[in-house]
């Protein structure tokens, strides 16, 4: 009796133990999209598949978003067609439950996110060359740089909005951890985005090595705009001239940078590749462009309209068609296109401008605002004279630049700038361009955590 | 490992030392029968000497005998379940030999019924803890979409809320208020033994997701006529034996035996029909254009307004089609049930067999359940007995859209009545959409979900020497979820179809050994232990497979080569594993005083690495004050019982595969032609179950002989580590906006009472009362760091925020409707006026569960008739009643019919209307967006409901003779026969979405064009032979 007990006491033991077997442990999922995060970055060829996502990051935000939401603020364009999300945006009245605005927020920090888990792991994953271990840090920098400085101009008030810019800018972001970050001055803001610039110029390749990688002179040519945002024109001039005197950009040869001609791409200094198959040119032509006559998402507005077809000869202007509702671009017709992000026509109609407001070396300047008129119309006819002065050669320069870079998101940026360089009865669809509208709001998501400061609303209406 | 192995040997060492307290040797025996109430023996009752651990299972004869026993005086104590327990004293002489005989009664009086409990059974009388238990008869009374809903009003402190009038549609429980927000709060289901899987947000083929509130719910594949019982543990004392999966509460579902010698069947058929227990009131044509017409003009317009679809004003004029008529129907039901039991000296059969049609009241929509279960046990020697319990079930939903997704909603919401059915020239309507035709959609739009799921369990239980029982179980449970949908060629428009198919599988199994020993240390002083392990593991998987071109559903068709199967199949995979090391020490002084220790400890895959195990202990007392001597006299208080029990459990239904591992996606090629890698999921080794700490003190009471029974409890649980998906800021910068920690803080305190009132308990007349109501303070103590904005109940505008309860409704407050000019006035975040809806100015304005709710019954019987009048309640709850802002507001471009109650709008300047002036312009109503959340929607949820009212007429003994039947009864039952509620809308008692935990647990109460409950009239027959 005593020794059946032992052995079924016995047995039942065995069998518990047998729960514990390892084996049954053992539940990896074995996703194959999906690498636990002690297997991820083992090798330099991981970090760059990091650098890559950040790549794609930067790809979608910049094919679309960037341009219209800086556009739908500006007086280029009229109030969207249907899409509530939009038309807050042009009523300069968005608010945190704006979804397509959180999302358009948080692409630039998934962007930094990337640029900050390169920088937080580079030094844990071995077998670097030197060389391509600063490269890749000075990419994250570039990327983190466009990141914030997206972020800047579109959720805070411009540099020179204060002072001191002592105003709010924007969270920045400096390690890949969730910690708590609260919003930075503006002053400090754009410190840290010249100071990561700054830092990735050396370390960065001098050509482009995969098409969309950032090179040196692509990190030069986003401090340059950097600098032309803070007013700071000898900055613009020392990067720009760098880039010109490089050699390796030319002027398009095409006035439509957008249609898909190889001959665009060698003006293009950073831009975002768009193939057949990927359509990453889908968004932005989605929401400018319509068959015939039918009213686009977003409309030209007719203050451009007029600006643009205002001179006879001007090979821009067929680019602008009347249609239901007012006026459409038709920049963005063909199936697919690259997408410019930072480009030699800016470059040159920066330092113009630049040169103009310091009354530096106006030649250069006329001969950069001529590159660009001779273009748009085939010969010299309305080149503006050589010993034409700085102010000629600002207003040139300012409208050159509007239409070049029309529907880019480019102006309203440039109305900012104005106004807070001091200049008089700046104003953007009758509202002055400071008031609260004209910055957009955070998501709902940024005040989760107590002590995040939004935005202040309305007073552009 | 080392650990574990120690654990084991203490277990040895345990059984030994129990072993070794073994002694006997005495002459005189006590032998007797044991009959039911007519007089047919009874197998497998449990005869015990009063005071000791010595106890007898009878025979199939009902027999039993205690032999060797010392001279002497003897209690003899029999128990069945579902009978009263039966005590006789036995004087005992040396050598003589006793025979004595138990006559058993069927137990209505719950406090000496033996309960099921944690890894085993406890007769009431000596449970520490809070459990409740509804038996077999309540389950199949009335007919339910599924058997969580037998619950609704049955025990106090369980909250249950049926979804929708959908076939199989699942409903919310709460056990004692809500303590989790992005964890599921859903008690712990297991079923004889094994915890089921019961993930409600099985994916479907439509979206991949939710599909319009057409949630698959995994407890429809129950059969309700399997279950003899269903115990709810609601208390640490109770639950801590579950460990870290326990602290939701615990539904324990023991399926039936054979009670009887003998062969046996048992048929029952119902059939009955179901229709609308309350109809939207939508517009009718000439109203919907009279009311158009009007906003219109209020705007500034002259002529007629646009219409949609391009309709003429006079087309719209000459079509009225009622779309809910179109769309409902009276819908028929039947439930065959055939049951066979067989029980000899060994073997202990039960097989059955149920078939339901569930047809609701929306045409097109049917749950067809074929069940298959058989339990069998038998004694393979005197200490070895083998169990083998199966079941199998096939359910068939047929579906057609609803909610948000079409069909019923769409005719409460964007199929305008000035939209034919059909064109002049015979074809279907779909100018204005084809989703906007609800009938074109159900005749071109096939959808059906099947659900197989099999239950296997096998039980070994070994008593090696007297009073210790090894028990062994394994089990199965296998869950497929397959989802179709077949778009036909009009809908597609290509000349064949589309077939989408999602299909969820789930394999889960677990092992159980226990060991319990029993012991008399004293003569009245009893010891009992358990120890056990338990293993389980859970996998589940996702297929998603699309074709084009392909002539039906994947259900009756074999794609072949010329199909083009759309994108590449997505399969994900989750596994979870538990691991879990458990005991229990019941202890008893003079059958008054109870002592329960209780105590689990679980590993579990899903719990991050610096929070690898988790321990779970509780500790339990009761104490019968009416069996002291200052009581034990009382004539009026006939029985008292104290209880307090306090302890800790867990909860960690958060599913998914290691939830807290941080992983990298890697992409071949995202842009550019390049691989790339990033982080998906943020890392939290921190990640863990959320603790619950209870303190629980009840009072059993029996007043004037049990003719008042009655338990009176009040809880306090404070919950910690409460998982918040918190949306995280986006500077986060990380790929998915939300992010799960343990980081609130929850308290629950509430108050239960529950009692049977046996009013009148005569032979022949006896009226019954059962009532029964809780009340759960519920409060929201900590949130971290975060804001009301980190959690958001989905789409419905309800928050977690700090102070307030779990699911509070955060809304901009409305204020009144201008007289001057009828724009309606909101009220900012300080209380003052403005015409500016701003969702800045949202506050707390109420909160979605009830202060009190319950059910209250009626029994009357006489001699053959039975009456049962069930009703529930729900007082000072709120509901959202979120399509009113799109019915009842602006006549905007989203083309939705509104409901009649808008004809209270103003109209001229002085008018005090309900609603305010009619427009097309959503800068009226003071907003940038069209469809506006204020509290002008949140209305008070209170209601009381017949929930069912049944008459039954049982056969006579001399009817039953002459038919040669065992048994039989005829019944009537009609269910949601009226309800009292201020609630203007449809229903309030409503689950919108289970598209999530967060959802489930913030947001049940908000109706967003659901299906109202349904009214079920239906006559049963049950024949016993």
């Amino acid at each position: 009796m005593k020794r059946n007990t032992l052995y079924l006491i016995g047995s039942f033991l065995l069998l518990t133990a047998f729960f514990s077997c390892k084996k049954m442990f053992d539940v990896d999922p074995n996703d194959p999209t999906q690498v636990r995060k002690a297997d991820a970055l083992k090798k330099p060829s991981d970090v760059q598949e990091v650098l890559n996502a950040g790549y794609d990051n930067i790809s979608n935000l910049f094919n679309g978003r960037v341009q219209y939401y800086g556009e739908l603020l500006s007086d280029n364009v009229i109030a969207p067609k249907s899409n509530n999300d939009y038309n807050e945006v042009y009523n300069r009245a968005t608010i945190f439950f704006n979804t397509s605005i959180g999302g358009f927020y948080g692409d630039m920090y998934k962007i930094i996110y990337k640029a900050n888990t390169v920088l937080d792991f580079i030094d844990i994953v071995p077998d670097f060359t030197a060389s391509e271990k600063a490269r890749m840090i000075a990419e994250a920098k570039f990327m983190r740089a466009l990141g914030h400085f997206t972020a800047v101009r579109y959720f805070a008030q411009p540099y020179g909005f204060t002072t001191d810019n002592s105003h709010l800018g924007v969270p920045l972001r400096k390690n890949s951890l969730p910690e708590v970050t609260k919003r930075s001055t503006c002053k400090e803001s754009y410190d840290f985005i010249i100071k990561d610039l700054t830092e990735a110029i050396p370390d960065l390749a001098e050509i482009n090595l995969n098409n969309t990688n950032a090179t040196k002179y692509a990190a030069k040519a986003l401090l340059a705009k950097v600098y032309f945002q803070m007013n700071n024109f000898a900055g613009v001039i020392t990067q720009v001239n760098d880039i010109v005197n490089s050699g390796k950009f030319g002027l398009a040869d095409s006035v439509n940078i957008y249609d898909n001609s190889v001959g665009a791409k060698k003006e293009m200094i950073f831009y975002i590749k768009s193939a057949n198959n990927d359509q990453k040119s889908g968004d932005i032509r989605g929401n400018y462009h319509d068959v015939g006559s039918n009213q686009p998402q977003i409309g030209v507005s007719a203050n451009l309209y007029a600006e643009a077809t205002s001179r006879t000869g001007d090979k821009r202007s067929v680019y602008y068609a009347p249609c239901v509702g007012g006026f459409r671009s038709l920049k963005f017709d063909s199936n697919y296109f690259n997408i410019p992000v930072l480009y030699l026509t800016d470059m040159l109609l920066m330092r113009a401008e630049a040169l103009a407001e310091t009354n530096t070396n106006l030649s250069v300047a006329i001969t950069d605002v001529n590159s660009i008129l001779s273009r748009a119309f085939g010969g010299i006819s309305q080149n503006i004279s050589f010993g034409s002065g700085a102010e000629t050669i600002k207003v040139a320069a300012r409208m050159e630049r509007r239409l070049e870079m029309s529907m880019e998101g480019d102006r309203v940026q440039q109305l900012k700038r104005m106004g807070a360089k001091g200049e008089l009865n700046v104003r953007i669809r009758n509202a002055p361009w400071n008031c609260n509208g004209l910055t957009l709001q955070f998501p709902a998501s940024e005040s989760t955590i107590k002590g995040f400061q939004m935005n202040p609303e309305g007073g552009c209406n | 490992m080392n650990s574990k192995i120690l654990h084991r040997f203490f277990v040895l060492f345990c059984l030994l030392f129990f072993s070794a307290q073994l002694k006997a040797q005495n002459t005189a025996s006590i032998k007797g029968k044991m009959l039911d109430e007519k007089s047919e023996p009874m197998a497998f009752a449990i005869v015990r000497i009063d005071g000791t651990t010595t106890a007898q299972n009878t025979d199939a004869d009902g027999n039993f005998e205690f032999k060797s026993l010392a001279a002497g005086n003897y209690v003899m104590v029999a128990t069945y379940l579902g009978y009263q327990t039966n005590k006789q004293a036995v004087k005992l002489a040396a050598g003589e030999i006793k025979t004595i005989k138990f006559e058993m009664q069927t137990d209505n009086k719950n406090l000496n019924e033996v309960v099921v409990v944690g890894y085993g059974t406890q007769v009431r009388r000596e449970v520490t803890g809070a459990v409740a238990k509804i038996g077999s008869k309540e389950l199949t009374a009335i007919p339910l979409p599924s058997v969580e809903a037998a619950l609704q009003g049955k025990a106090a402190g369980v909250q249950v809320s049926i979804g929708s009038g959908l076939a199989g549609a699942a409903a919310v429980v709460k056990i004692r208020g809500i303590a989790s927000v992005s964890a599921g709060s859903d008690p712990l289901y297991v079923v004889d033994g094994i915890p089921i899987s019961q993930d409600y947000f099985m994916q479907n083929a439509t979206d991949k997701g939710n599909g319009g509130g057409k949630n698959n719910n995994p407890l429809a594949t129950l059969n309700p006529d399997d279950i003899e019982s269903i115990e709810i543990l609601k208390d640490a004392a109770a639950t801590a034996i579950y460990g870290s999966r326990g602290s939701n509460g615990v539904i324990i579902i023991t399926t039936k035996r054979a009670k009887k010698k003998g062969l046996r069947f048992d048929l029952s058929i119902r059939e009955g029909i179901s229709t609308m227990a309350s109809r939207p009131k939508m517009m009718n044509n000439k109203e919907y254009l009279q009311m158009l017409q009007e906003a219109f003009e209020n705007d500034g317009g002259v002529g007629h307004p646009i219409l949609p679809a391009g309709l003429s004003w006079d087309q719209a004029q000459a079509t009225n089609t009622d779309w809910v008529k179109e769309t409902t129907h009276i819908g028929f039901k039947q439930t065959y049930s055939l049951g066979t039991s067989y029980a000899n000296k060994k073997l202990n059969l039960y097989v059955n067999t149920t078939h339901d049609n569930n047809s609701t009241y929306i045409i097109g929509d049917a749950y067809l359940r074929s069940t298959l279960r058989a339990n069998l046990d038998y004694q393979l020697t005197k200490n070895v007995k083998l169990s083998y319990l199966g079941s199998y079930v096939n359910g068939i939903n047929k579906r057609v859209d609803g909610g948000w997704g079409g069909g019923m909603g769409a005719a409460m919401s964007t199929a305008l009545p000035i939209y034919p059915i059909k064109n002049s020239d015979g074809g279907w309507f779909t100018g204005a959409g084809p989703n906007n035709n609800p009938v074109f959609m159900r005749e071109n739009k096939t959808q059906r979900t099947q659900q197989q799921r099999t239950l296997q369990g096998l039980v070994l239980d070994i008593t090696p020497i007297k009073n210790l029982i090894f028990h062994l179980n394994g089990n199965y449970d296998y869950l497929d979820n397959t989802d179709d949908v077949y778009e036909d060629t009009a809908l597609v428009k290509q000349t064949k179809g589309i077939a989408k198919r999602g299909a969820t599988y789930t394999n889960n199994y677990n092992i159980i050994a226990t060991a319990s020993y029993s012991q008399t240390l004293k003569s009245d002083q009893k010891l009992s232990y358990l120890l056990g392990s338990e293993y389980q593991r859970t996998k589940s998987a996702f297929k998603y497979l699309e074709y084009n071109n392909i002539l039906g559903p994947l259900y009756n068709t074999t794609p072949v080569d010329s199909n083009l199967k759309i994108g590449t199949n997505v399969l994900s995979k989750s596994i979870s594993v538990f691991d879990s090391y458990f005991g229990r020490v019941n202890y008893s002084l003079k059958d008054k005083y109870f002592i329960s220790l209780n105590g689990r400890a679980d590993y579990s895959s899903t719990f991050g690495e610096n929070y690898r195990w988790g321990f779970f202990p509780a500790i339990g007392a009761g104490w019968i004050i009416s069996d002291e001597k200052f009581l034990k006299e009382n004539k009026t208080l006939t029985f008292l019982k104290a209880r307090a029990s306090f302890g800790k459990s867990g909860n960690s239904n958060f599913g998914g595969s290691y939830p807290w591992w941080g992983r990298y996606k890697v992409n071949p090629n995202v842009y550019n032609g390049v691989p790339s890698r990033y982080v998906e999921i943020y890392e939290n080794p921190d990640f863990h179950w959320e603790t619950t700490t209870t303190f629980d003190i009840g009072f059993d009471f029996s007043l004037f002989s049990e003719r008042i029974t009655g338990v009176l409890e009040y809880y306090n649980k404070n919950t910690k580590d409460v998982i918040l998906s918190v949306s995280v800021p986006n500077y986060y910068g990380f790929q998915s906006g939300n992010y799960a920690a343990n980081v609130g803080k929850i308290n629950n305190q509430g108050i239960e009472f529950a009692t049977k009132l046996r009013v009148v308990d005569g032979n022949k007349l006896r009226f019954t009362i059962d009532f029964n109501i809780a009340r759960n303070y519920n409060k929201v103590l900590d949130i971290g760091s975060y804001t009301e904005e980190a959690v958001s109940g989905g789409t419905n505008d309800t928050r977690i925020v700090e102070g307030q309860p779990v699911g509070t409704n955060y809304l901009v407050r409305f204020s009144r409707i201008d007289p001057t000019n009828g724009k309606p006035i909101y009220f900012d975040k300080q209380g003052n006026e403005t015409y500016k809806w701003d969702p800045a100015n949202r506050v707390p304005v109420g909160n979605i569960y009830p202060k009190a709710y319950g059910g209250w019954s009626n029994t009357l019987i006489y001699n053959h008739w039975e009456l049962d009048v069930n009703f529930v309640y729900s007082i000072g709850g709120k509901i959202y009643d979120s399509s009113s802002k799109r019915q009842l507001g602006t006549y905007d471009s989203d083309n939705w019919n509104h409901t009649q109650d808008q004809f209270d709008r103003w109209q001229k300047p002085g008018d005090n209307a309900a609603y305010p002036i009619l427009t097309q312009d959503k800068a009226t109503y003071g907003s940038a967006t069209p469809w506006i959340n204020t509290d002008l929607w949140l209305k008070d949820a209170s209601y009381m409901r017949l929930r069912s009212l049944s008459l039954y007429y049982s056969l006579t003994e001399k009817q039953l003779k002459k038919a040669k039947l065992a048994s039989a009864r005829i019944g009537f039952v009609s269910t949601n026969v009226f309800l009292f509620t201020k609630f203007r809308g449809l229903d309030p008692e409503v689950v919108r979405d289970f598209e999530n935990a967060t959802d489930r647990n913030t947001s049940p109460n908000i109706t967003y064009l659901t299906p109202p409950q349904e009214r079920t009239n239906s006559i049963s027959i049950v024949i016993g032979f």
